[in-house]
């Protein structure tokens, strides 16, 4: 979602609060801990099969008018999160979260108060949003299907619950970020969309392994779903389920005036950022003529260019490394391109 | 507006800063805020208090005013004509949550004793003990930094010829690491306090970098972590996320002025700690950033303070154990550096 949660950039605000905070204070009230708690088995034990998930739950965060959240402190976003969910899916009657609930010990030990968790409109907000979102275009999928479920496009090739481990990019690739702007949950926050960076380290993609008593088989590589399709949690009874997808995720590395412009930010600064692969076109690899990426360029890269000669961008065989010219097909101009970097 | 806003912040009691929204706050806090809050909020500050006297709504939670500013919810009241509805305090609201999963056996039959457990694990078993106990061995065993730092070739058995090895390997060293160390015995959770993670939750996918020199070439780098969207944070190493690294204070700035960062660190803890923090500021030729925007979570190697004696240690010596006590945790995010023990 576009607002006041990427506050990236943001001049203004004072100065950062309890900058000293002792370690041994782990929450300064105990109902912190407990809300923590209650977002936390949410996600991890009791709806992740019902659609709440930590995907779900972020973008419930942001659906808090913008007027209003910056003034919603940390752990009332979580709050909100938490309730919209239970409205969202049914868990709890509208009236149940906005007309006040029985709260025991509430304020003073020994009484019972009626306590509003929530309101109308917050609800009525987050609804309509994500009523919204549910039709809307995602990098590297763009629209749902005509029942509501997404696909990769013509130039993604994922399939929902499968992890292919093949990274379509290198550590070395220069790549640019894809423009987006929408109401769904998206890592790609807005400066560091349209950016030119490159890879610095290649996280894979596989999918989680976990014993019959559930303890996690360890696997190096990264395991987590889709971030903007896997916050969609599709209410739709033609798609029932949580679409998951497993796409090969990187970090990319901007230079401050990429990202910020010439002389705004401090000096020498790099900024590391995560980049799920649909938010990633590729521009250029660091060694080119290495098409099979085995560290030179010889006759088994002309055997992969060879390969991918003629092939047009969306057609299988096509291969982005190969077309130098970026006009979306591997041609002889292409060919004329590589043998330079061959004779080189 | 923005000095309106100051105010509420930062100059009046809690007491006084309700009467002030009540009163002349809420037309300055936001413009955009009238064309839903209806006539009331566009009245001046004399008729608004009229209006804002009229409302029945709940005391607002004023604790927690440093994590998201005035806790106004202008528009959030099912009264129409109402300029102001607060919520309930949001102790209130979490209490009321709770009650109604409970109530509803959202979280099984045994509710509440599945949040005291949530609660306790983070009050009593994991905390930066764990990650200043890394550091500490990072900085007596090179070889260890090193697989840390490079998890896909690991430069030593076992790690070499691991079938662990990968972008997130550090994890699995680092579980080697705290399983086999006799001086974490006792310290160190056993597996069946670790949630089915390799090292607990929020730090499956773990990456550790490091400040200073990689090496005497090489540009002087300090890293700085931060989670710009919210507060994603390496808690199996370091626990619960402290409040300023929540702020949108912080994450605000992080990612345009990290050096900023460190110097209004070092300023509040005053003294010669500033100038201290300058001596080290003038060695570093690049900054990096980590926004932890995916599920991957980062820890910095600190440089060791400088009357730190890091080699020539014994593993598991009561010297390493005394190193340990040498890191802080805010060091470990790299938002502070590490000091003389007396600057």
């Amino acid at each position: 979602m576009e607002g006041p949660h990427n506050l990236h950039t943001w001049t203004g605000s004072d100065s950062i609060p309890d900058k000293l905070q002792p370690e041994t204070v782990v929450w300064p009230e105990h109902w912190e801990g407990e809300m923590g708690a209650i977002f936390a088995m949410f996600s991890a034990v009791a709806f992740p099969a019902q659609g709440f998930n930590l995907d779900v739950a972020r973008w419930l965060r942001e659906t808090v008018h913008p007027r209003d959240y910056l003034n919603t402190p940390y752990f009332d976003l979580w709050l909100r999160s938490v309730a919209t969910f239970l409205d969202l899916s049914g868990h709890a009657a509208r009236a149940e979260l906005t007309d006040g609930y029985l709260t025991p010990d509430w304020p003073s030990p020994g009484v019972t108060t009626a306590v509003r968790i929530t309101n109308d409109q917050a609800l009525d907000l987050a609804t309509a949003l994500r009523n919204h979102a549910l039709d809307e275009v995602v990098p590297g999928f763009g629209p749902p299907q005509a029942n509501g479920s997404y696909q990769p496009d013509a130039d993604h090739h994922y399939v929902e619950g499968q992890a292919s481990n093949q990274p379509r990019y290198r550590v070395g690739d220069r790549v640019r970020t894809v423009l987006q702007t929408g109401t769904g949950h998206t890592r790609e926050y807005p400066v560091y969309r349209g950016r030119t960076g490159v890879i610095t380290a290649s996280y894979g993609i596989v999918k989680a392994l976990s014993t019959p008593d559930n303890v996690r088989v360890f696997q190096p590589y990264y395991q987590n779903a889709y971030p903007d399709i896997a916050c969609r949690d599709s209410q739709r009874d033609d798609v029932g389920h949580r679409q998951e997808f497993l796409v090969p995720v990187y970090n990319v590395r901007f230079p401050a005036s990429e990202l910020f412009g010439d002389g705004y930010a401090e000096e020498g600064l790099y900024v590391h950022v995560d980049m799920f692969e649909p938010y990633l076109q590729f521009l250029s690899a660091a060694n080119p003529g290495d098409l099979n990426g085995d560290g030179v360029v010889n006759l088994a890269d002309y055997a992969v260019f060879r390969a991918a000669l003629g092939k047009r961008r969306g057609q299988p065989g096509y291969n982005e490394r190969a077309d130098y010219d970026r006009d979306g097909q591997v041609s002889n101009t292409d060919y004329r391109t590589w043998l330079i970097y061959y004779r080189r | 507006m923005s000095s309106e806003h100051d105010c509420v912040n930062d100059e009046l009691p809690d007491s006084r800063r309700r009467d002030f929204i009540k009163t002349v706050g809420l037309t300055g806090l936001s413009g955009g805020a009238a064309g839903v809050v209806g006539l009331a909020g566009l009245l001046s500050p004399g008729e608004a208090t009229e209006a804002g006297t009229a409302c029945q709504g709940d005391a607002p939670d004023e604790a927690r005013l440093d994590l998201g500013g005035t806790p106004i919810y202008d528009a959030a009241t099912d009264d129409p004509g109402c300029s102001e509805g607060v919520l309930p305090p949001l102790k209130a609201r979490v209490l009321a949550l709770k009650q109604l999963i409970l109530d509803k056996n959202l979280l099984g039959p045994n509710g509440q004793a599945s949040i005291d457990n949530f609660v306790d694990y983070y009050e009593t078993k994991v905390g930066p003990q764990f990650g200043k106990a890394v550091i500490a061995r990072a900085w007596i065993d090179p070889a260890f930094k090193d697989a840390l730092l490079n998890p896909e070739q690991p430069n030593f058995e076992p790690y070499k010829s691991s079938d662990k090895r990968g972008p997130f390997a550090a994890t699995w060293f680092i579980r080697d690491f705290l399983d086999h160390a006799t001086s974490m015995q006792g310290i160190w959770l056993p597996q069946s306090a670790l949630a089915g993670y390799t090292i607990g939750p929020e730090g499956e996918w773990l990456r550790v970098v490091a400040n200073g020199k990689a090496n005497a070439t090489a540009p002087f780098v300090h890293n700085l972590v931060s989670c710009t969207l919210c507060s994603c944070y390496p808690q199996a190493l370091l626990g619960v996320q402290p409040v300023w690294y929540k702020s949108r204070q912080y994450r605000a700035r992080s990612v345009t002025a990290p050096r900023g960062i460190l110097r209004e660190f070092a300023a509040e803890r005053g003294g010669a700690y500033p100038s201290l923090l300058e001596a080290y500021i003038a060695l570093v030729d690049e900054v990096r950033v980590w926004d932890s925007n995916s599920e991957v979570r980062f820890l910095v190697i600190p440089e060791p303070p400088p009357d730190a004696v890091v080699t020539g240690i014994v593993p598991d010596s009561p010297q390493e154990v005394a190193l340990r006590h040498r890191v802080t945790r805010n060091a470990m995010i790299g938002a502070e550096i590490l000091y003389p023990a007396s600057p």
